[in-house]
């Protein structure tokens, strides 16, 4: 005889990708807050991809003779005062901001999700070692640290750039850890080590996709954080010098000219408010998106 | 017979023109009166209403004007040391220069006269130059009371050469008997007395001074119109750690006791030094009574400031001349003259920047011939041709700065006009680093460093324009711009590391000698950054010092001038053109002779507050 549970469609895991794709699409079309987010980035993301064609002039192409001219046809966003071209600029900066932004948040989470893993998986003196040496790091004033390395390796971006990753992993490896701690005493995790998986294996492939939700909203939070911090440096003089195409560096040569001449500062100073502005609308919302109390 | 009716007649006859004459001449005397006494009366009345109108309006002009008895000037640098003894940069200097006096000093707006000061006439030279006898100025005090005398000049020499600071001015003084010896000795208090006795400076009397010279030398008069020949209290000193052999006096360094027209009040390190009119000047007293300098980094605060006169004066770098002053032709041409019109272009609140001179200063761009390939001539000759000369003085300068043609500055004694220099001109520069690549001092791809120091925009604008002008010609090298923080440049550049780099050099004394020893002997502290070693011209520069007929003088710096271009270890970008920009309500003397604002002394190292003050009057 039929049974009235035999009704129910048993749905295949791919079927149940999709409908949780479709939830996700669902809320995210709620909020257009997060939309305009993701407009932001897309279009930062775009404008930095496609510069070498999209931009008229190069990187550091000067045109002495037009120094400090106001925006116009020919120059979108007016030159600067050595006579190159902002817009141009703008476009290749977001290149190198976005880029190494990007290499550092990752780079970080390389370093936080190893550290995080293991302090929070094996727990006992290893954990209590690593969280001692996170404190460490956690209690340097970032900004100090990362223009004491600069300082001390010399003043050139990819040093900028480690030293921005090894003030920034103490506060993830910290999260990693924590959601490891939680996820360790699910239930899930004590099934895997009945059925006698190895230690590494329920690590990466049942505990850490578990805890990868709260990790991405983050790194996506801290990649318009990382970005600010890059330019921020760059402004005091760490990091990009003598004419190189990066924003914070950019409105530090423009504040001289914030009298007669705005347009040298503002432009590149209202990119990296959009650009953080969008990873920031954007991490928000997905933690809203990703909060499994909001999706049940 | 006459009768009765002809009698009348004339008698009716005159009434009639009795009357009318009377008639005119009361006509006439209003009619003159009217002209002569009443119109002119009006003119005069009306006049002297006009100019009391005037004079209300300039006196609440003038009730408008922020704190009239005080001057604050804005200024990018704190001073090193305000001890005339040891102090060698600009930043003290200014200060020094108002409140210490030399024997004598530069006449009004002149780099080249001198007058006396402190000395009561200009001194007699006798011995064949050896022997300079000054009559002092009596009734002169020190700020502390103590009385101005032969013995106190002779103090303040002395002790400037006993100290002898190795960063400092007493190099200059070592042609006085005794102190190239003791300067070259290891300073013992044994040394001290050595010196002290070989008499390079004698006491003759209460007010008659005597310097004897190991050598005759023609720039003597201008070392000692030098601060380093400031007059110091010797009471103050010696209340305050006295003399020490090669060691500073530090409250000397930070604290100022002289004879000038202004007594010091405070110095806040990085902040602010205060100075006062003092009273008791042996001339008037100043005028403006208080002066602050305020160190100022920040070149939008000195600009605030400037606008809405918190600050009475601020510095604004050449790059930035056009916040503060609208685009003049006569800039842009690359040729500013001296201005006798005294406030050119002021802006909407009412600003004054006073006259465009050549200063003495000599910005180059040093080729260090110790690194490959900067040791080939023809690759030096290819740099020094491709250098866009033009677009820096217009586009970098904004037109502020004479074209350089050699080490020493227009303007100044042994300048020579038709020197042979390099131009810019790209085909030459091609056909030099052609030559210098087949004899194989380089090969393609080589970066060349270029540094500068963290915040020089003027350095880094030049080496980005060395980038430009040679990557333009494309001959298979190219320009490593590279920005240095301060110390690690200034290390670098001393110590010869540093391969090609700009700089700038500022007078000491107005005499070519202080030009042609460091940039082209091969001990001068320049010569040391390229590595300059040319034979012969160690012999002709010390030569040339010693010379006393003007006119072999100027021929034998022309021929230096020439070698040094021949061997282009220096591309010359140029001599800057002072400027200085103040509110429209502060005002400063003008030279009668030659007309210009005394300001404009080449050898001010900033403003000589004695000669300004604040108001509007003409």
């Amino acid at each position: 005889m039929t049974s009235s549970l035999e009704k129910e469609r048993v749905r295949s895991h791919r079927e149940a990708q999709l409908e949780e794709l479709r939830f996700t699409l669902h809320l995210l079309r709620q909020s257009p807050l997060v939309i305009f987010g993701i407009v932001l980035i897309v279009v930062t993301v775009a404008a930095g991809v496609f510069a070498p064609f999209i931009a008229p002039y190069g990187p550091e192409e000067r045109q002495w003779a037009k120094s400090l001219q106001p925006p116009s046809l020919e120059h979108f966003f007016g030159t600067d005062e050595t006579g190159g071209d902002i817009f141009s600029r703008v476009l290749w900066a977001i290149r190198i901001d976005l880029g190494l932004a990007l290499a550092i948040v990752v780079g970080s989470l390389v370093v936080e999700i190893l550290i995080g893993c293991v302090a929070g998986y094996f727990g006992g003196k290893v954990d209590e070692a690593l969280m001692r040496v996170t404190d460490v790091f956690l209690a340097f004033p970032s900004l100090i640290l990362a223009m004491a390395v600069a300082a001390a390796l010399g003043r050139n971006l990819y040093n900028l750039a480690l030293s921005l990753v090894v003030t920034g992993w103490a506060g993830g490896a910290r999260l990693v850890r924590g959601v490891i701690l939680s996820e360790r005493e699910k239930l899930y995790v004590e099934a895997a080590r009945a059925v006698g998986a190895a230690r590494g294996r329920i690590m990466f492939r049942h505990v850490l996709p578990n805890a990868i939700y709260p990790l991405l909203v983050s790194a996506t939070l801290s990649l318009g954080g990382t970005i600010l911090g890059f330019a921020g440096l760059s402004f005091i003089g760490f990091g990009a010098g003598s004419g190189m195409a990066e924003l914070g560096y950019m409105i530090a040569l423009g504040r001289d000219y914030l009298y007669r001449f705005p347009w040298v500062a503002t432009f590149p100073g209202l990119t990296i408010f959009f650009i953080v502005l969008g990873f920031n609308l954007v991490g928000d919302g997905l933690r809203d998106i990703l909060d499994p109390r909001l999706r049940r | 017979m006459t009768t009765k009716e002809d009698v009348k007649k004339p008698t009716t006859l005159n009434k009639k023109t009795i009357m009318a004459l009377v008639i005119v001449v009361i006509v006439l005397a209003a009619t003159g009166g009217y002209y002569l006494w009443y119109i002119p009366a009006e003119q005069r009345r009306l006049a002297e209403e006009a100019k009391r109108a005037a004079e209300e309006a300039l006196r609440r002009k003038n009730a408008l004007i922020p704190r009239p008895d005080t001057f604050v000037h804005q200024v990018i640098g704190d001073p090193q040391f305000l001890d005339p003894a040891t102090d060698y940069e600009t930043a003290g200097g200014y200060i020094i220069l108002n409140v210490y006096e030399t024997l004598i000093f530069y006449k009004g707006g002149s780099a080249a006269k001198l007058e006396p000061l402190l000395a009561a006439e200009m001194p007699t030279i006798t011995n064949n130059g050896l022997t300079y006898t000054f009559k002092l100025r009596q009734n002169v005090k020190f700020h502390d009371g103590t009385p101005f005398n032969a013995s106190a000049a002779k103090f303040s020499i002395d002790r400037m050469i006993l100290i002898n600071e190795p960063d400092g001015p007493s190099w200059m003084y070592d042609t006085i008997k005794g102190a190239a010896k003791y300067m070259s000795s290891n300073m013992t208090d044994a040394d001290a007395k050595a010196y002290l006795a070989a008499g390079g400076i004698e006491v003759v009397d209460n007010y008659t001074l005597r310097i004897n010279l190991d050598r005759s030398y023609a720039p003597m008069l201008y070392i000692l119109a030098f601060s380093g020949a400031c007059v110091v209290s010797p009471t103050a000193v010696m209340k305050h750690g006295g003399v020490v052999p090669g060691k500073h006096n530090e409250w000397m360094d930070k604290n100022m006791v002289g004879t000038g027209p202004y007594k010091f009040v405070e110095w806040v390190p990085r902040q602010r030094v205060v100075i006062e009119a003092f009273e008791g000047y042996w001339r008037t007293p100043a005028k403006i009574k208080r002066a602050i300098i305020q160190t100022v980094p920040e070149l939008g605060a000195r600009e605030l400031a400037l606008f809405t006169g918190d600050a009475d004066a601020v510095g604004i770098p050449a790059a930035n001349i056009w916040d503060v002053m609208q685009k003049d032709p006569w800039v842009k041409e690359g040729k500013p003259t001296l201005r006798t019109d005294l406030s050119l272009k002021p802006t909407g609140t009412s600003i004054s920047i006073y006259a465009a001179y050549p200063q003495f200063a000599i910005n180059y761009i040093g080729m260090n011939v110790r690194i490959k390939p900067l040791d080939n001539k023809d690759f030096r000759y290819g740099v020094s041709y491709a250098f866009d000369y033009k677009t820096f003085i217009t586009d970098i300068a904004n037109g502020f700065m004479e074209p350089g043609k050699g080490p020493i500055p227009k303007g100044l004694f042994g300048f020579d006009d038709k020197v042979t220099t390099f131009s810019y001109d790209p085909a030459k520069a091609k056909e030099y680093f052609a030559k210098a690549k087949a004899a194989g001092a380089y090969q393609d791809g080589l970066k060349l460093s270029y540094f500068y120091n963290a915040g020089n925009e003027v350095r880094r604008r030049g080496g980005l324009l060395l980038k430009d002008s040679i990557d333009k010609l494309g001959v298979g090298f190219t320009i490593d711009v590279q920005e240095l923080d301060w110390p690690t440049f200034l290390a670098k550049t001393r110590r010869g590391e540093a391969p090609v780099f700009l700089l700038g050099w500022v007078v000491d004394y107005a005499d070519p000698h202080d030009f042609a020893q460091p940039f082209g002997h091969s001990k001068g502290t320049l010569a040391n950054r390229v590595g300059l070693k040319i034979p012969g011209l160690d012999e002709k520069i010390m030569k040339a010092a010693e010379i006393t007929d003007p006119v072999e003088r100027q021929k034998a710096y022309t021929e230096i001038t020439n070698i040094i271009n021949q061997e282009a270890y220096y591309v010359w970008v140029g001599q800057p053109t002072g400027y200085f920009v103040l509110r429209d309500w502060v005002r400063v003397a003008i030279d009668p002779e030659l007309n210009i604002p005394t300001q404009a002394n080449p050898m001010y190292y900033g403003y000589y507050l004695y000669t300004m003050w604040k108001g509007y009057e003409k």
